[in-house]
């Protein structure tokens, strides 16, 4: 039990730095667009601290030589950097540091208290197997209208933009109503956003393909009781794969032999199977 | 090789904030415009700054810098109130609050800008379809002679009176300069016709100071009153500036 909350309690913490670290970030900026500034604390927008700002202006950057507007160089050296860490663990940026993740996750904790177990099983599998699609659908449309007007569309729609500037008046009615969307529907769906609209977590999503630490079963240990199942925010069902490849995983952990699966060395994330070398040391 | 939590969250910290503070330590973490707007690549005008890429974040000091344009002359165009802020201080941005209460189809913000540089530089420059330029933006484009007739017209035709914003808002909590509002549209000088009324009617401030003889100071400031201390006819200003605003 202690090495359960102990993963949570890890993953929280680092959560909960990146989301003050973003808050703080922003707050220095709209206090210096005021003219107050504040000691050791540099404000920056939050458009030139998303890496996702990096991405849209890719196409822009290589045919143009410049970035969108409101984009700068600390949006695409972020991009790489979180690219990396996707590289090397898949999605681990969406699971651990996306403030917006978070804040879906702090919410669906009223969503679990009031639904119990129906919690994030609510929609038809069916349904939600094909509306786990719609991201892809967002990131091209993204990335289409931005190469075309030059100009960062997604932030009119954008809830992690309204969460983080909603004091600012810089954030449209539709930016309001999708964070309104988002935390109405936390209520009763993990993580809806990264689930069926984010176009970051398409990309990185990605990753989970050629990822170099994956989430591995050992099939030989694993007593297929599906802890690890209900433990998945992204609703994967781990038990039935010996490595997960699915492109909604986050990298949070939760079904790891460190915190859901009630066996050691069964599930982790690993290069290579879980309990392997011992295996192969008994043979 | 495993990742545990612990490890997961080194990893995290260190790659992401490290390269973060790698980045910064080198000077490549840039968070903020450069301020110096792109080069026109080929044609005429190759090798000038892009009045295009003029961002919202730009002040008027910047937009000085790199086009030459004075922060003043763009005050002046956009009817902004220099007495309490310097001209240099005001961003490209701050027109779209400035303006936003005013209901009309369109709207004066960057692009706005982006448009009154380029035509003061002479060059053309395709503004979004909403973007609309101030009365006082239109008027110095044509004194200074870089407007055809019809451009000029156009212009005009879908410009903006700053006063109509100060009608409708609080003129203490934005930054226009405060025009009073009576008989804006007549274009009829009265007893209570200020300079500012007279700029936005059309008139520059070189052709009022022509006429006054010297510059003036506040230009909410009516011009009997102006007279009046300066012991000179109302009559005789009144009549000289009727005569140029109805040629307007």
């Amino acid at each position: 039990m202690k090495k359960h909350s102990s993963v949570k309690l890890i993953r929280t913490a680092v959560q909960i730095v990146f989301f003050l670290l973003v808050f703080l970030v922003v707050i220095g900026h709209s206090l210096e667009e005021s003219g107050i500034s504040i000691p050791f604390l540099k404000g920056a927008s939050l458009h030139a601290i998303c890496p996702f700002g990096g991405v849209v202006t890719i196409y822009q950057y290589i045919t143009a030589g410049t970035f969108v507007q409101k984009i700068h160089e600390a949006s695409f050296y972020l991009m790489i950097i979180v690219f990396t860490t996707a590289i090397i663990a898949g999605p681990i940026f969406c699971g651990w540091v996306c403030p917006l993740g978070s804040f879906q996750e702090w919410i669906s904790y009223v969503g679990k208290r009031l639904f119990g177990k129906k919690y994030n099983h609510m929609i038809p599998k069916r349904l939600d197997s094909v509306l786990r699609y719609l991201r892809y659908g967002v990131l091209l449309w993204v990335l289409v209208m931005t190469a075309v007007s030059a100009t960062l569309v997604f932030a009119a729609y954008d809830p992690y933009y309204a969460l983080f500037n909603f004091w600012t008046g810089e954030v449209s009615i539709t930016g309001f109503i999708a964070l309104g969307l988002v935390i109405i529907l936390s209520l009763f769906v993990e993580r809806p956003f990264c689930k069926y609209a984010c176009p970051y977590g398409a990309l990185l999503g990605i990753t989970n393909l050629f990822r170099i630490f994956s989430i591995r079963r050992n099939p030989h240990t694993c007593i297929s009781c599906g802890k690890c199942d209900n433990a998945c925010p992204m609703n994967i069902e781990v038990s039935t794969k010996s490595k997960v490849r699915d492109h909604q995983c986050i990298s949070c952990l939760a079904c790891t032999s460190e915190a859901a699966c009630p066996i050691a060395e069964t599930l982790e994330l690993n290069t290579s199977q879980p309990g392997k070398k011992e295996a192969s040391h008994e043979a | 090789m495993k990742l545990n939590a612990k490890r997961t969250a080194a990893v995290l910290v260190v790659i992401i904030l490290g390269g973060i503070l790698i980045l910064m330590v080198s000077g490549l973490w840039i968070t903020e415009s450069s301020k110096v707007p792109v080069l026109i690549s080929e044609g005429e005008f190759a090798g000038m700054a892009d009045p295009g890429d003029i961002r919202g974040s730009y002040t008027f000091g910047d937009i000085e810098n790199s086009f030459d344009v004075p922060s003043t002359i763009l005050a002046q165009a956009f009817a902004l109130d220099t007495s309490e802020k310097n001209a240099k201080d005001y961003k490209a941005k701050d027109l779209e609050i400035f303006y936003e209460d005013l209901d009309i189809d369109g709207e004066v913000g960057t692009d706005s800008v982006r448009l009154f540089v380029a035509l003061y530089l002479g060059m053309s420059y395709e503004a979004e379809e909403t973007s609309l330029l101030p009365n006082p933006a239109v008027n110095i484009l044509r004194e200074k002679g870089v407007l055809s007739d019809e451009l000029f017209q156009s212009l005009k035709a879908k410009s903006v009176s700053p006063a109509a914003v100060v009608e409708l808002s609080d003129a203490s909590t934005v930054g226009i300069s405060q025009v009073h509002s009576s008989d804006s549209d007549e274009m009829l000088i009265k007893g209570k016709t200020t300079f500012a009324n007279l700029l936005d009617w059309g008139m520059t401030k070189t052709q009022i100071e022509e006429i006054i003889g010297k510059p003036y100071g506040s230009k909410s400031q009516t011009v009997r009153d102006f007279s009046l201390e300066n012991d000179v006819e109302f009559s005789e200003f009144k009549d000289a500036m009727q005569k140029i605003l109805d040629t307007l």
